[in-house]
C-alpha cells in the first residue's frame, strides 16, 4: 500500500514538471497568403501517356505550382527556423518519409526529410516511372521504377536547401524535397497555417519558401509561454 | 602486263565499288540528319533521362525493350538510341567496305575516323545518361554529332564520280577564293551550332523571351532592370502556362544574346560568299543557285529561331531549328568541297594508276 502511494506521488510531481516544461517551450505560428489576382492555372496535359490520362478521365490533374485555399491562403509553403534553432542533437526518426506516385502525380508535393532518414518511394500506379532527384550537395538519384516495383528506399545524408524531384517519363510530375537536421519546420496546407513547436524563449529567423515565388524572411521573438505570431505574404513581385 | 581489257574491267570494278561507297555515305548523311533531329526532340521534351540506364534499357537489351513501354518521354529517348545504333552499324559497314574496296589509304583513314567518332558519340550519349546530363557533356554530345556530319559529308563528296572542282573553266584563283568564303561560312555556322547547344543545355532558350527586341528593348542594356523584366515575364508564364520557368541569371541572358549576335556574323559570312560568287567571271549558274539555296536555309533558320522563342520552345519547332542548323552546316560544307581543289590523292586517278601499274 505504502509503495503505491509513493508511486502516485512521484507520478504527480513528474506530471506537474512536464506540463510546466511545455508551458516554457514556445512556438511560432502564422498564416501564408497570396497577394493580388490569383492566376488561372491550366490543368496538366497528361495525354502523352495514355495510362496516366486514363487515370484522370473524369477529373483533370491540377497544376500544383500554386495551390490556394479560400481567402488566398497558400499551401505547399515550407516554413522553417533559419537562425537561432536550438543547437541540440535531433536523431532522425526511424519511420520513413513516404513519397507516392499515384495517378502520375507525386504526393506530397512538398516534403521534408531528415538527413539520414529513410525515404520510401511507392508506385501504386503500377506503371513505369523514373525517380530523379536534383540535389546540389547530396548524391542525385535517377532510378527506374518499373511497373512491378512497388517500393524503393533511399536517403539523403546532408542538409540541403529544397530541390526538385521529377519523373523524366512524365515531365509534368514534380515534387520538392528539403533535407534538414532538426524538427523546426512546418509545411502549409490549403488553410495556409503553419506552426513550429519546441522553441525556447529567444529570437529566431523564420523563412518561408515557395517553389516558384522564392523566399521571405522575418525575425521573431519567442517569449515564455506564448506563441509568437508572424504572417507572410507572397505576390507576383 | 595487264591487257587493255583487264584494265577496263578493273576500272569498272573501282567505279562500282565507289558507287556503293557513295550510296552508303549519302544514306549515312540522311540518317545522321534524322538522328540529330531525334536527339533534338529528346532535349526538347526533356526526355534525356527517361531511360535511366545505359547501355541497357530498363535492364533489357535495348533491341528487346517491348514497344508497349515506348510511352511518353521514353519514346523519344528509346527511338533516339535505336536510330543511333543504326547509324553506328551503317558506319561500320562503310568502313569495312572502304577498307576492302578502296585502295586510297587516306580515304581508309577517313572512314576509320568516322567509325571512331560514331563510337565515341555513342559512348558520350551513354555518359550523358550515367552522369545525369551535366551541361558540358550534353553540349559535347550535340557538337560531336554536327562534327560527325561534316566528316560524312566529306566522304560523300570524295566518293562522287568527279572530285575535280565542279566549276567548269573558271579561273582557279576565283574558285579558290569562293571556296575559302564557303569554308569560312562553315566554320562560323559550326560555332553557331556550338553556341546553340550551350543555349539549350544551360536552359537559356527563353532567357530572352522576346524577338527581335530583347527584354523589351531594341538596344538591350543588360542591366538589373532588364533582368527583372525578363524574370517577371517568366513568372507570369509559369503561372499561366504549364511551363515551369525558374528565374534566369544574367549569364543565361548573355549566352542567349551571344547566340543571337552570332546569327549576324553568319549573315555577314554569307554576304561575303554571295559577293564573291557574283563577282566571278565567267559566272557559274550552278554555284549561284546553290548559294541562293544556302541563303534560303539561313532565312528559314532565323525564322525558326524566332518561332522557337515566340512558341515558348514548342518541342517540334525547337527541334526543327536544330535540324535546319545541321542542314545549313552540311550545305555550306558541301558547297566548299565542290568549289575547292581537293588534293590529287583524293582523285580516282591514283586508284586507277595503282590498278594499271
Ligand atoms: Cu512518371
Amino acid at each position: 500500500m505504502r509503495t503505491s502511494w509513493y508511486r502516485v506521488g512521484v507520478s504527480c510531481v513528474a506530471a506537474v514538471m512536464l506540463s510546466g516544461m511545455q508551458a516554457w517551450a514556445g512556438s511560432v505560428t502564422g498564416t501564408i497568403k497570396f497577394d493580388g489576382q490569383p492566376p488561372a492555372l491550366k490543368p496538366l496535359d497528361t495525354t502523352a501517356d495514355p495510362v496516366c490520362h486514363s487515370k484522370h478521365k473524369d477529373k483533370s490533374l491540377p497544376n500544383e505550382v500554386l495551390v490556394l485555399g479560400s481567402g488566398q491562403t497558400m499551401a505547399n509553403v515550407l516554413v522553417r527556423v533559419t537562425k537561432g534553432a536550438p543547437a541540440k542533437d535531433h536523431p532522425a526518426p526511424t519511420d520513413p518519409v513516404i513519397l507516392t506516385q499515384e495517378g502520375c502525380r507525386y504526393a506530397p508535393h512538398v516534403f521534408v526529410i531528415r538527413a539520414g532518414q529513410s525515404l520510401k518511394v511507392l508506385n501504386p500506379d503500377g506503371i513505369l516511372h523514373n525517380v530523379h532527384s536534383l540535389p546540389k550537395t547530396n548524391t542525385a538519384l535517377n532510378k527506374a521504377m518499373p511497373a512491378n516495383l512497388t517500393e524503393m528506399e533511399t536517403k539523403f545524408d546532408k542538409v540541403e536547401e529544397p530541390f526538385a524531384f521529377k519523373c523524366d517519363i512524365h515531365p509534368w510530375m514534380q515534387a520538392w524535397c528539403f533535407v534538414t537536421d532538426n524538427p523546426y519546420y512546418s509545411i502549409t496546407k490549403e488553410d495556409g497555417l503553419f506552426n513550429i513547436d519546441g522553441l525556447d524563449a529567444g529570437e529566431y529567423e523564420i523563412t518561408a519558401w515557395h517553389e516558384r515565388l522564392g523566399t521571405k524572411t522575418e525575425t521573431v521573438t519567442v517569449k515564455d509561454g506564448e506563441p509568437a505570431k508572424v504572417d507572410f505574404a507572397f505576390a507576383k513581385k | 602486263m595487264a591487257t587493255v581489257a583487264e584494265d577496263i574491267t578493273s576500272i569498272t570494278q573501282v567505279e562500282s565499288g565507289m558507287m556503293v561507297s557513295r550510296l552508303v555515305a549519302r544514306t549515312l548523311c540522311a540518317f545522321t540528319l534524322v538522328l540529330i533531329f531525334m536527339g533534338a526532340l529528346v532535349k526538347s521534351h526533356e526526355a534525356g533521362l527517361s531511360v535511366p540506364d545505359w547501355p541497357t534499357t530498363y535492364g533489357y537489351n535495348m533491341f528487346m525493350f517491348p514497344p508497349s513501354e515506348w510511352r511518353a518521354n521514353v519514346f523519344y529517348e528509346h527511338t533516339h538510341r535505336l536510330v543511333a545504333s543504326l547509324v553506328g552499324i551503317i558506319t561500320l559497314f562503310l568502313f569495312c567496305w572502304v577498307a576492302l574496296h578502296d585502295r586510297r589509304n587516306s580515304i581508309r583513314w577517313f572512314a576509320f575516323a568516322a567509325l571512331a567518332v560514331v563510337a565515341l558519340q555513342g559512348v558520350l550519349g551513354g555518359l550523358t545518361v550515367l552522369y545525369l546530363l551535366p551541361a558540358y557533356l550534353s553540349v559535347a554530345h550535340g557538337v560531336l554529332a554536327q562534327s560527325y556530319l561534316l566528316l560524312i559529308v566529306f566522304l560523300a563528296r570524295i566518293f562522287s564520280a568527279n572530285v575535280a572542282p565542279q566549276w567548269g573553266s573558271v579561273f582557279k584563283p576565283d574558285t579558290e577564293r569562293t571556296a575559302h568564303w564557303a569554308i569560312g561560312l562553315t566554320v562560323v555556322v559550326w560555332i553557331q551550332l556550338l553556341l546553340g547547344a550551350i543555349v539549350r543545355h544551360t536552359e537559356s532558350g527563353l532567357a530572352i523571351p522576346d524577338f527581335p527586341a530583347m527584354g523589351g528593348q531594341w538596344l538591350p542594356m543588360f542591366d538589373d532592370a532588364m533582368l527583372s523584366r525578363i524574370n517577371e515575364w517568366r513568372l507570369d508564364q509559369t503561372l499561366s502556362s504549364n511551363a515551369f520557368l525558374p528565374d534566369v541569371s544574367m549569364e543565361q541572358v548573355a549566352i542567349h544574346a551571344i547566340h543571337r549576335f552570332w546569327a549576324l556574323v553568319v549573315l555577314a559570312a554569307y554576304a561575303g560568299l554571295l559577293r564573291k560568287i557574283w563577282k566571278c567571271r565567267p559566272s557559274n549558274l550552278k554555284f549561284k543557285k546553290a548559294a541562293l539555296g544556302i541563303g534560303i536555309l539561313i532565312a528559314i533558320q532565323i525564322a525558326l529561331g524566332a518561332f522557337t522563342i515566340t512558341t515558348q520552345r514548342l518541342p517540334l519547332v525547337a527541334s526543327l531549328h536544330v535540324l535546319t542548323g545541321a542542314v545549313l552546316l552540311a550545305a555550306s560544307w558541301y558547297y566548299a568541297l565542290e568549289a575547292i581543289q581537293l588534293p590529287s590523292y583524293f582523285g580516282h586517278e591514283k586508284s586507277r594508276a595503282v590498278l594499271t601499274e
